[in-house]
């Protein structure tokens, strides 16, 4: 009963490797289901700049283990561009609130005090207008 | 406003004293066509200077004596020190700036956006009924922002 109990064991592990190959052939359909590019020759375009292809050879395993082999050796990279990335981010906004403390309220009238000005006669047009233009300039 | 100090402060002090003269508009036209000009044509400073003030200001019919001597007195130079102050207190930190009725412009920008402004501004002191000669003291004096004020100020 005992060596029965074990062959059937045996069978069950023999049924679970097998599906275990159906999962790397169900794997590899999925890649070859995958849209194809366009080929140069059906968009009249210049072909792609790379040509270069994964690979897609070996078992589950094998290729799990290079996706991982790969992932480690670009994490380094990964990170960079994330802390530039969020670099940015944070310069954007301080730019944004350097912005909205520094630029004018659009809707703010100025009280700039032109009576000295107009004493001494640095001033054009006549004093009834109703529109007053203060410019600030500079002669270079 | 004096933004380049090296190069106009002269320039500025002499247009107090032109003013002083009742010739500031006549000064400052002749000193963009005959120094600014020259200057931003052949990157001269030395057309900025004293030598062409002088010879500009004779040119518009001022008494040069009494212009040096406005120029190097202290009213003028207390006077353009008071100018900048006055726009300091509203951030203004280059030119040109312009103020329509105490609306900030900043920068250079095409007529066109100036005659909205202006015309805006005159229809809003037609509806207000003050008289010309006192609308820039009642309403914008009496009821503008004596400082600066940012648009993260009001929440903008």
């Amino acid at each position: 009963m005992k060596r029965l109990g074990s062959a059937a064991l045996v069978s069950l592990l023999s049924a679970l490797s097998l599906i275990a190959c159906e999962n790397a052939s169900r794997l590899d359909s999925s890649v070859k289901n995958l849209p194809k590019e366009p080929t140069a020759a059906a968009t009249n375009d210049k072909p792609a700049a790379s040509s270069f292809k994964g690979d897609h050879s070996g078992s589950v395993e094998d290729r799990v283990a290079r996706l991982e082999a790969n992932y480690d050796r670009y994490a380094e990279a990964l990170d960079f561009l994330g802390k530039v990335y969020d670099q940015q981010k944070a310069q954007q906004k301080a730019q944004a609130d350097r912005a909205q403390r520094e630029d004018p309220d659009p809707d703010a009238v100025f009280a700039v005090d032109v009576a000295p000005d107009v004493k001494l006669g640095e001033v054009e047009g006549p004093n009834s207008a109703l529109v007053t233009i203060v410019e600030a300039w500079d002669f270079a | 406003m004096v933004v380049h100090p090296q190069y106009v402060t002269d320039a500025h002090n002499a247009g107090c004293a032109a003013a002083k003269q009742g010739k500031f508009v006549e000064f400052k036209k002749a000193f963009w066509d005959k120094a600014f000009g020259p200057y931003a044509a052949q990157h001269d400073p030395s057309k900025l200077g004293v030598e062409n003030i002088m010879a500009i200001a004779k040119d518009v019919g001022l008494d040069t004596t009494k212009l040096k001597a406005d120029m190097d007195g202290p009213d003028c130079k207390a006077y353009v020190q008071a100018d900048m102050a006055e726009l300091a207190k509203f951030h203004v930190n280059s030119t040109p700036t312009f103020f329509i009725n105490g609306k900030h412009l900043n920068g250079a920008m095409p007529k066109e956006g100036f005659k909205q402004v202006i015309d805006q501004q005159l229809k809003v002191a037609e509806a207000s009924g003050t008289p010309g000669a006192s609308y820039y003291e009642k309403e914008i004096m009496g009821k503008g922002s004596k400082q600066f004020r940012s648009k993260a100020d009001t929440g903008k």
